[in-house]
């Protein structure tokens, strides 16, 4: 096979060389690394051998011609398949022209999402009317202009969330970590009853021109706090904290009471301070300052601790349940649930009558109080509930 | 951090004895930032050593000694100095590998202290991670937290290449932790989301931890809910997880001391839009040092990228 | 009593350091190859093996520069003239010590245990497919002087691990003026590492003269400066090569310090292929060292001995061809790998 010997790279980079003389002619037998020829580049004057055995064919190139690199010097017949395993090959092949730049033709600015999804509802960005700076359009202006249907809504979402795991952070993990809490320490019990409110009702209804002269909005629950200071007096162990350190009951001498507020992500616990030295107004108002701020996440820190007992409203929520097993407000021993209003027949003088009742759930702490005590407390709960007259008889 | 760094120095010293600790001052003097204390006393001077003044030959004889079986743990005080050493330690270790088709590796760590907020003269604060970035065979490894720089120099320690342990001097006695007793090693290219959050990904290491922490907190009540993501590994990234938090989010921040130009923000914004192009909802902001010498003392914390200035990003990244 | 300004010098020469003397380049053989000195205990089979390996490195540098200009290799960098200096540290290293060379070292480097075969695959442009700590023949160095560190701190290592094995660093006059090839003389000095240096003086770094690379009068006095035992030697005189470099080793090995040792030698040949050396190298001087070939000398001392002749120089030179002309032939058939095998193992 005849195998070409091309003028290689003689030295970082050296392109061309002169042929100065030839060592051996055509037909002329040659052994490998033979003198074939003398040359000479910018650098030096270099004499070439032979890589390979054999009958040179022919030589190319006069003397005193100049060959490019790559270029065939001689041609040699050999016995081998005139492969060579040069590592220095010819000039480089012409490169292919680069394809054509089209001119864009989309001056819409949009997001890269933006983009994706408008591309998905179908709908062209030169269609939409961009409402974002330099008439940029917008997540919103593909929405509006063309509305995902409520289950591409429903499947996205279902998307997102079986794929993105939500970890919990911000206020839902304290409501986690301080329910965990409060389930894994303390050994929880709900005494469950329906109170007859008639009386309260008519009560709060009496009052209401009062409380709106001193622009206070009077809902039951300063009632329920005011009867509930009344029923930790008389039952002081309901109005304790446990100490686990210390394996400990702690009395607690002030009455605060924690009002369950529900806020945008959660649930905080607002408390009334000194509940007991606060009319029934004062404790109105008060709660709704702090409700107010809670719904704001405006609250100060203090005003959302130092409860010593805590009420929680249910029965305005969806589904307004009667009755509930709300957990501790822990370390509190004690927690009041109160559930909806509403007419309830009762039985009254063998007749059985609709009254206005309301759904009390009370969950204590079983190592702290036992039935007795918890009994005890129910019962002057509902008497100043049923009876809100009572409370004239304990006003200071 | 610099006492977290020094339990994991004595926990590897202690359990694998072809450890040894070399570089300026790290032997009798324990280190100008004391974060060898201790070593040379317990070890020996065979182990823990002083070395000449010579950054190229620190790096150029840890490299022989790795070579001949040790695992040598090299100092180069500040990095502003790994200029001298840079030829032996990219050229040379960091080449090793591939010039003999993996049948040799150098494992070697340098150490070096690098950043700036601490009044250091010149030389001694500036960050040359991009350098290294660009550098194919040297790992990079840059802690926020005294576990991580425990953690990942244990890694780095067992690992088969030149892994280059960027130690922030900011951070150095600023954050505390409770160390175990054993310590363990963090696996390197692992990134760690400091925070979850589905608006905006912000991107930072090193000493811009905690302000990027602070400007996430600074901008939550205002309803952006931001991601911190800290690479921990800067060369190799965990792509993985910088792309997973970049397609929730669709929105980037990245914020380091070095300058702009041809800095490491570059190639995490190029790379992450490739990526993620699609979810991208803003323009990818950088927080960055100027294009400039590191500035004087004096100038320095005007320089630095700080909360106000992350956080004005993170609020641009939200204007769609 | 006020000093003048000519007298200072009386009065300061106490407080400069100096050099006793110009040392004398050590020698064992004359220019005839006649042995004038201590003849150091090789065997018979011993001294005509290293002769061999002379005859081999003439015949593989002819080989280098004609596949070279065959287009088969991308570069080489004789080595002609050089043959001795090469052979006689080869010959002075033991089992398990390491040689990191420069580019121009072939002869130790196949010596020590590298395939001929891997060198042409190196020059063929596949880096590096031997295994250096199987074989103890580091790659070739490029970036010059840096390899003086790597062993240094083999050296370190060795010494260390108390394993009685010496780094060896190969390196040409124009290392020595590197900061690397400095730093490692000092860094072996403080360390006692078990470290020789071994500068092939061939007079020249591309262009530039020794006298132009560094004013000292010799190389081997810059160990002093450092602190390190700095020896002279007739690099064209194999024998004394082989003596010194024996001791040096052996030196290093016994934890006595290591050595920095200058073999005079010279470059007959250019730099590499790429180089022209009638630009800036004087043809008297190349002449002058080529009447002072090592090949002729140590043959001659030799032949005094009844060791060689005639038949055993064919020998010689049909086994180097042979077996050059093998491994040619083995390396240019040897797979080259896809790009994406190099990335999979240089990733790491």
């Amino acid at each position: 096979m005849p195998f070409e010997f091309k003028l290689p790279d003689l030295g970082e980079g050296i392109h061309e060389a002169q042929v100065l003389a030839w060592k051996v002619r055509p037909g002329q037998e040659i052994a490998a690394f033979q003198p074939l020829c003398e040359v000479e580049s910018a650098k030096a004057a270099v004499e070439l051998t032979a890589p390979v055995a054999g009958r040179v064919l022919e030589t190319r190139f006069a003397e005193g011609a100049v060959a490019q690199r790559g270029d065939v010097l001689v041609v040699i017949d050999t016995d081998g398949d005139g492969e060579w395993f040069g590592i220095v090959g010819s000039a480089p092949a012409a490169r292919p022209k680069p394809p054509e730049r089209r001119a864009s033709t989309n001056p819409v600015r949009a997001a890269p999402f933006v983009r994706k999804l408008a591309r998905e509802r179908g709908v062209r960005l030169e269609e939409i009317a961009g409402s974002g700076p330099h008439g940029r359009v917008r997540i919103a202006d593909v929405e509006a202009h063309a509305p995902s249907t409520a289950a591409e809504a429903r499947g996205r979402k279902a998307d997102v969330d079986a794929q993105t795991p939500r970890p919990l952070h911000g206020l839902r993990k304290s409501i986690a970590d301080h329910m965990l809490q409060a389930w894994r320490n303390a050994p929880q019990v709900t005494s469950m009853d329906l109170f007859d409110v008639t009386e309260l009702v008519k009560a709060r209804e009496l009052l209401l021109p009062t409380a709106a002269a001193e622009g206070v909005r009077l809902t039951y629950l300063p009632f329920f706090v005011k009867a509930a200071v009344e029923a930790l007096r008389a039952v002081p162990e309901a109005n304790a904290t446990v100490d686990d350190q210390q394996q400990a009951i702690v009395l607690k001498q002030e009455l605060h009471i924690g009002v369950a507020t529900a806020v945008p992500g959660g649930l905080v616990v607002p408390v009334v301070r000194h509940a007991d030295r606060l009319t029934l107004l004062e404790v109105a108002r008060e709660i709704e300052r702090l409700v107010s701020a809670a719904r704001e996440r405006r609250s100060t820190p203090s005003e959302l601790s130092g409860s010593t007992f805590t009420i929680t409203s249910f029965g305005g929520l969806p589904g307004s349940p009667l009755f509930a097993t709300p957990i501790l407000n822990y370390p509190e021993v004690a927690i009041l649930g109160l559930g909806r209003i509403d007419l309830q027949p009762r039985v009254v003088d063998g007749q059985i009558v609709p009254r206005q009742c309301v759904g009390v759930s009370f969950t204590f702490d079983h190592r702290v109080l036992d039935g007795e005590g918890a009994g005890r407390f129910t019962s002057e709960l509902k008497r100043f509930v049923e009876q809100p007259l009572e409370l004239l008889a304990r006003l200071r | 951090m610099v006492q977290a760094i020094n339990r994991a120095l004595e926990q590897a010293l202690g359990s694998d004895e072809r450890v040894i600790v070399m570089g300026q001052d790290v032997g009798k003097l324990g280190g100008v930032f004391r974060a060898t204390d201790g070593l040379q006393a317990r070890f020996g001077p065979q182990r823990v050593f002083d070395t000449p003044l010579a950054e190229s030959a620190i790096v150029g004889a840890a490299f022989g000694m790795a070579l001949s079986g040790l695992r040598p743990v090299a100092e180069i005080q500040f990095m502003g100095f790994i200029y001298k050493c840079a030829d032996q330690l990219i050229a040379q270790a960091g080449q090793i590998r591939a010039r003999t088709w993996g049948k040799t590796t150098a494992p070697l760590v340098v150490r070096t202290a690098y950043g700036g907020g601490v009044r250091t003269p010149e030389h001694h604060s500036d960050s040359l991670e991009g350098l290294l970035m660009g550098s194919p065979g040297v790992k990079i490894i840059v802690p926020s937290t005294p576990l991580d720089a425990a953690g990942l120099l244990l890694s780095a320690i067992e690992d088969p290449d030149p892994v280059v342990l960027m130690e922030p001097i900011r951070l150095y006695r600023a954050v505390r932790e409770d160390l175990p007793d054993r310590l363990q090693p963090v696996p390197l290219g692992r990134a760690a989301v400091r925070r979850a959050g589905d608006d905006v990904t912000l991107i930072a290491w090193g000493a811009l931890v905690p302000s990027a922490l602070e400007a996430a907190e600074q901008v939550a009540s205002e309803g952006i809910d931001v991601e911190v993501v800290d690479p921990r590994t800067l060369s190799p990234l965990d792509w993985d997880t910088l792309e997973g938090s970049m397609n929730k989010t669709g929105r980037l921040v990245v914020a380091h001391e070095a300058p702009r130009t041809g800095g490491p923000g570059g190639e995490l914004v190029a790379s992450l839009v490739e990526r993620c192009f699609y979810a991208l909802r803003s323009a990818p902001q950088r927080v960055a040092g100027a294009d400039v010498v590191y500035p004087p003392q004096l100038l320095e914390d005007e320089y630095l990228p700080d909360v106000d200035r992350i956080a004005a990003a993170l609020r641009a990244s939200m204007e769609e | 009593m006020a000093v003048t300004e000519s007298g200072i010098e009386q009065v300061l020469a106490a407080s400069i350091p100096s050099l006793a003397g110009v040392p004398e380049p050590f020698r064992l053989l004359d220019a005839d190859g006649r042995c004038i000195g201590l003849e150091p205990e090789l065997g018979e089979d011993e001294l005509r093996a290293m002769y061999r390996w002379m005859v081999f490195g003439r015949q593989l540098d002819e080989r280098g520069l004609q596949l070279q200009r065959q287009g088969r290799v991308g570069v080489w960098g004789p080595m002609i003239g050089q043959e001795a200096a090469q052979v006689g540290l080869g010959q002075a290293m033991r089992a398990g010590d390491w040689i990191f060379p420069s580019y121009r070292e072939a002869i130790t480097l196949s010596m020590r245990g590298l395939e001929l075969t891997e060198l042409f695959a190196y020059y063929r442009g596949l880096y590096w497919p031997a295994d250096p700590v199987k074989t103890g023949a580091f790659p070739i160095q490029i970036v010059i002087g840096d390899q003086s560190l790597h062993a240094v701190g083999a050296g370190m290592g060795f010494a260390l691990q108390k394993q009685e094995r010496v780094g060896i660093a190969s390196v040409g006059d124009g290392a020595t003026s590197e900061g690397d090839f400095l730093e490692a003389l000092n860094f072996a000095g403080v360390f006692n590492a078990q470290t020789m240096l071994f500068v092939q003086n061939n007079h020249w770094a591309i262009s530039v003269p020794r006298t132009r690379q560094t004013k000292s009068e010799t190389l081997a006095q810059k160990g002093l400066a450092h602190g390190v035992t700095g020896v002279l030697v007739d690099g064209n005189d194999a024998l004394a090569v082989y003596t010194v470099s024996h001791w040096a080793i052996e030196r290093a090995r016994r934890g006595d310090g290591p050595v920095l040792v200058e073999a005079l030698t010279y470059r007959i040949g250019a730099h590499t292929t790429a180089d022209d050396p009638r630009r800036y190298q004087p043809s008297d001087e190349i002449e002058n060292w080529r009447r002072r070939d090592p090949l002729p000398r140590f043959r001659r001392y030799l032949e005094d001995r009844g060791a060689w002749d005639e038949d055993a120089e064919r020998e010689a030179v049909q086994d180097s061809l042979a077996r050059i002309d093998r491994a040619i032939a083995e390396a240019e058939a040897m797979p080259i790998p896809t790009l994406a095998a190099y990335i999979e193992v240089a990733g790491g």
